[in-house]
C-alpha cells in the first residue's frame, strides 16, 4: 500500500513538471515508471476524448492510434510478458483484438454492430481464458454470453430499432462526457495498472490449506484438492493438472453448493420476473386491472 | 516473477481495459440497449479478472466465480431487456433522455444542443430504365377513372 501510494505521488509530480515546464521535464523522469503512467494517462485521456458519439471519421482513427498507444505505455508498467512464442504470440493477439474490439462496442454509430463487436470481445477472453487453464469458463462463456445473451440483445435490438438508425447514437451529454468520462475511465485503468506494477504486487499466498479443508468439511473429501497440492508451476500444465474441469465440479457441488442454490433461484425469480415485466400492459392485463 | 505469473498479469491489465472501457461507454453512450452491453463489457473484465487472479493463486475458486458471474449475468440481461422493452413500448424510442423527468428534483433538464442532421438531405435518385419498343395507346377515359380497380 505504501509503495502503491508512493507510485501515485511520485506520477502526480511528474504530471505537474509536465504541465509546467513541457515535454523536455519528462526526460528527467525517464528512469521512473511514473513516466509511463503519466504518458500512458495522457494519451488514454485524449483517445477516449476523440472517441465519444458524434466524432468525425478522421477523429476516431486518432483516438484509436492514441488509445493504442495509451496502452503501450501502460503495459511498460507491468513486467514483461514472458513465454514459449505460440502462448505469448496468441496472448498478445488475443488482448488486442478483445480491446479494440470492446473500443468498437463502444464507439460503433450503430447498435447492432456494437453486439457483433461485443461477440468478437468475448471470443478474445475466451481464448485467453483458455491460455490461464480455465477450459470449461472458456467454452461456458463462449455458448451462454455469445450464444444466448448477444443473440437476445440483437433480437430487442430488432425490435425495437429494425431502421438501425437513431440520432440518440450519434449523441452524447453535451460536454460533460469529454471533460469527465473520459479522465474518469483513463484514471482508474492507469491505477489498476499501478497496483499490477511489479514490486508492490502481492506475493502468491499459501491457499492449499484453504481448499483441502473446505473440501474435507463439507464431506467430499474423495475430491482431491491437486490444484493446491501442487508447487508453484510455470506453465498452464504443470499448475493445472489434466483432471482439473472434475475437480472444479468437485468444487462447485461441495464448497460452493449454497452460492450455486441461490443463483439457481436467482435464475427461477428472474425467469418469473422477465415474464411478469414482459407481460404488463398487454391488453389482458390492462381488461384485469379494470375488472 | 516467472512465465506464468507474468501471463497472469497482463491478462488482469486486459481485465481493467475491459472495465474502464464499459464505464466509459456507460457514461458517453445514450442508446438504452448500448448502455447495457457495455455493463456486460464491464462484467466481461471482472471475470477475466477473477480467472487470472485465480492461476495467480493457484486456485480454482476464480473459476467457480466466473461461473456464477455467468449465471447472474443470464439473468441481468434477461430482465433488463424485458425492460428496455417496456421503456421502448412507452416512449417509442431507446433514447435515455426521453426519461429524464424521473431526475432528480432541483436539477436542470438536459437540452439537445447539437442534433446531428439527417443524413440522406436530398431526394435519392432511382434508377431508370431506357423505353423501349412502341407506345401503348391511351385512353383518356380511362386516365380520370378507372372501372376495372
Amino acid at each position: 500500500m505504501s509503495e502503491f501510494s508512493t507510485f501515485a505521488v511520485t506520477s502526480l509530480l511528474a504530471a505537474t513538471d509536465f504541465f509546467a515546464n513541457g515535454w523536455a521535464s519528462l526526460l528527467a523522469w525517464k528512469d521512473q515508471p511514473a513516466m509511463w503512467a503519466v504518458l500512458g494517462t495522457m494519451f488514454l485521456i485524449s483517445g477516449l476524448w476523440a472517441l465519444q458519439p458524434g466524432a468525425r471519421g478522421g477523429w476516431r482513427v486518432l483516438g484509436v492510434l492514441a488509445c493504442l498507444a495509451g496502452l503501450g505505455f501502460c503495459v511498460r508498467l507491468l513486467p514483461e510478458l514472458s513465454g514459449t512464442i505460440p502462448v505469448v504470440v496468441t496472448f498478445r493477439l488475443m488482448a488486442s483484438l478483445a480491446l479494440v474490439s470492446g473500443l468498437a462496442t463502444v464507439t460503433a454509430k450503430n447498435p447492432v454492430y456494437s453486439a457483433m463487436w461485443f461477440a468478437v470481445t468475448l471470443m478474445g477472453t475466451a481464448m485467453m481464458m483458455l491460455l490461464l487453464g480455465g477450459q470449461f469458463v472458456a467454452v461456458a462463456t463462449v455458448a451462454v454470453y455469445a450464444g444466448a445473451i448477444v443473440v437476445t440483445f440483437l433480437f430487442v435490438l430488432m425490435l425495437a430499432q429494425s431502421s438501425g438508425r437513431d440520432p440518440c447514437d450519434r449523441l452524447t451529454w453535451g460536454k460533460v462526457p469529454a471533460w469527465w468520462a473520459a479522465p474518469a475511465a483513463a484514471l482508474l485503468f492507469v491505477m489498476i495498472c499501478a497496483g499490477l506494477h511489479q514490486e508492490s504486487f502481492p506475493n502468491r499466498q499459501e491457499g492449499a490449506e484453504v481448499v483441502s479443508s473446505g473440501l474435507i468439511e463439507s464431506g467430499a473429501d474423495h475430491v482431491q484438492s491437486a490444484a493446491a497440492s501442487l508447487p508453484v508451476a510455470n506453465s498452464v500444465a504443470q499448475r493445472f493438472p489434466e483432471s482439473h474441469v472434475a475437480q472444479l465440479g468437485g468444487q462447485l457441488f461441495s464448497r460452493y453448493l449454497i452460492p450455486v442454490q441461490v443463483v439457481a433461484t436467482l435464475l427461477l425469480a428472474a425467469l418469473v420476473g422477465a415474464v411478469a415485466i414482459a407481460s404488463y400492459g398487454t391488453a389482458s392485463g390492462i381488461e384485469e386491472q379494470l375488472s | 516473477m516467472n512465465d506464468f505469473d507474468s501471463l497472469c498479469q497482463h491478462t488482469m491489465l486486459v481485465g481493467a481495459g475491459l472495465f474502464a472501457l464499459g464505464m466509459f461507454g456507460f457514461l458517453v453512450r445514450r442508446n438504452l440497449i448500448v448502455m447495457f452491453l457495455c455493463v456486460e463489457m464491464m462484467l466481461q473484465g471482472v471475470s477475466l479478472t477473477w480467472i487470472a487472479a485465480g492461476a495467480y493463486h493457484n486456485q480454482l475458486d476464480g473459476q467457480v466465480m466466473v461461473i456464477l458471474i455467468i449465471a447472474v449475468a443470464a439473468c441481468e440481461a434477461g430482465l433488463g431487456l424485458a425492460l428496455v422493452m417496456m421503456l421502448y413500448s412507452r416512449q417509442g424510442n431507446l433514447d435515455i433522455l426521453s426519461w429524464q423527468s424521473n431526475r432528480e428534483e432541483g436539477r436542470a433538464s438536459f437540452v439537445d444542443h447539437d442534433i446531428p442532421e439527417s443524413e440522406s438531405t436530398s431526394d435519392p435518385v432511382w434508377p431508370t430504365l431506357t423505353p423501349a419498343g412502341v407506345a401503348p395507346e391511351i385512353n383518356q377515359e380511362d386516365q380520370l377513372h378507372r372501372s376495372h380497380v
